[in-house]
């Protein structure tokens, strides 16, 4: 992955495109002493792929920055670009009438951001916003449609991710419905760490309440009991896990069934 | 197979949205493969971890999917009736990660796995369907992720109740366990939230049979989480 991103550089936002296949000649697929460049990426789907159809995708995967709260989609509208995230970490979030939101899923490493392009449907009824900042493959919606219809091993990846896609969304819909903000509190926090890497999160109080779906105050006690207890650091909105198994402990098993199905995958 | 049961067949499957909008020539290939099944009320289809033998298309009955939690219990996520299939895992791969109940007794046409894969990966109108079947099924739990942490219980009883009559009748009968299962309450606690919509007239509720008596009312009290999936799922055939 280091010879890759050697000589590309990372797209701000905003920054004009260059023509697909204009990052070919700056990466090539390598072996490195046995070992296939392409195992050495950090996001999962792709990591998985064969090498001829990684190959093929290669040239059209844009490295690119993702800043925190960027909107990878405007609501309502057709969407362009898939993501894999590499580090950065991505929420679905759901708007109601009245603005409130809550959060449908996150995504990180272990999946991709487009399904619902694969799926047929073009303007998504929620927000995708940046939770983390991070790195992450860019590609365009019709190189990724293209290489889906080929039927091959790629469709079957993506296939089987929609699968667990829909058993993560379902798992939170339980959640919410049976789970204490504390515990979601909890599970949440685990499943950005896992997604994001150690170190500390940027995550704001109000942030938190609209991810969860609860009310800011009830946050805001739930956070301060987890710095009185010395499981978490949370100073100025940045988080730091300081005591991941009394975490886990703490946490509802939705963190210990989801995190299963991560690994499975 | 003989015409009339191919004739019979093509009768019932055209109750099933997927399947009516299918190509003459798609339908005829897929039709020796679908079997037309009775099904009863608390049948169980399939289980999480089960490898999936069969698929459910219905065309009069109603399917519940059910997320469960470690100590047994679980909740309702979505409903599958005659626009939709039970059994994603069949084409999308993998195990199956819910439990599959019949909620509304009725007919439905079954196929085995391997064979609607098979189909599916002909890459033809089946395909796109089911794919945007898929889609209207993410909606349709996503949105049960934001009303179960957001809306009050009474809006959210609402929502179920007029999703299920969308695909079956009117007036309809579901078991305690099903409408605990759907507000993630004690079943002692259903008949409570069931007299609160009663009192304000927009159903008639005994002992488990429910008529919707004021439709319009109804859905104006049930939460936006009604019509958003409601579009979306008569939406996704185009």
């Amino acid at each position: 992955m280091q010879e890759a991103h050697n000589s590309s550089r990372a797209a701000s936002p905003g920054e004009q495109l260059k023509e697909p296949g204009a990052f070919a000649s700056q990466r090539e697929v390598k072996t490195f002493g046995g070992l296939s460049l392409k195992g050495l990426l950090a996001n999962k789907l792709l990591s998985a792929l064969p090498t001829a159809d990684f190959a093929r995708l290669l040239p059209h995967l844009e490295p690119v920055s993702l800043a925190a709260n960027q909107e990878l989609h405007k609501f309502g509208e057709a969407i362009k670009f898939s993501y894999f995230p590499e580090n950065a970490v991505i929420s679905h979030l759901h708007i109601l009438a009245d603005g409130a939101t809550t959060e449908i899923a996150i995504i990180g490493r272990e999946g991709m951001i487009g399904l619902s392009a694969i799926l047929g449907c073009h303007t998504p009824s929620y927000v995708t916003k940046v939770l983390v900042a991070g790195s992450a493959l860019r590609i365009r919606n019709e190189v990724l449609k293209q290489e889906f219809a080929r039927g091959g091993a790629f469709q079957r990846l993506l296939l089987k991710y929609a699968s667990a896609r829909i058993t993560q969304i379902s798992q939170k819909a339980i959640c919410n419905g049976r789970h204490k903000v504390d515990e979601r509190f909890c599970a949440w926090l685990l499943m950005i760490q896992d997604r994001a890497g150690d170190g500390q999160l940027s995550l704001t109080q109000e942030q938190i309440s609209r991810h969860l779906g609860a009310r800011r105050a009830g946050v805001t006690v739930v956070a301060a009991a987890l710095r009185d207890k010395g499981i978490i650091s949370y100073r100025r909105g940045l988080i730091r896990i300081l005591d991941r198994q009394a975490l886990e402990v703490a946490a509802c098993e939705c963190y210990r069934t989801l995190h299963s199905l991560l690994i499975q995958q | 197979m003989s015409q009339t049961l191919i004739e019979n067949s093509t009768l019932a499957a055209n109750e099933n949205r997927i399947l009516a909008a299918l190509s003459l020539q798609e339908f005829e290939r897929l039709a020796p493969h679908l079997e037309p099944v009775s099904l009863s009320l608390s049948q169980v289809l399939f289980m999480p971890e089960d490898q999936l033998q069969y698929a459910y298309l219905p065309t009069n009955s109603i399917i519940s999917l059910l997320t469960d939690l470690e100590d047994g219990s679980g909740m309702e996520v979505g409903l599958v009736g005659k626009e939709g299939i039970a059994g994603v895992s069949a084409f999308l791969g993998g195990r199956e990660t819910k439990v599959a109940t019949v909620q509304g007794e009725g007919e439905a046409l079954r196929i085995r796995a391997e064979k609607l894969r098979e189909e599916f990966h002909r890459g033809e109108a089946l395909q796109t369907l089911l794919l945007r079947y898929t889609h209207a099924l993410m909606t349709q739990i996503s949105q049960s992720v934001v009303c179960n942490a957001r809306h009050p219980i009474e809006g959210r009883l609402a929502r179920w109740l007029l999703m299920y009559s969308d695909r079956s009748k009117d007036d309809f009968f579901l078991t305690h366990e099903f409408m605990a299962n759907m507000l993630g309450v004690r079943r002692a606690g259903v008949s409570t939230v069931a007299n609160k919509l009663q009192k304000m007239g927009f159903i008639r509720y005994h002992r488990g049979q429910v008529t919707i008596l004021d439709r319009k009312g109804l859905e104006d009290f049930a939460c936006e989480c009604y019509p958003k999936v409601k579009e979306r799922y008569d939406g996704f055939l185009l």
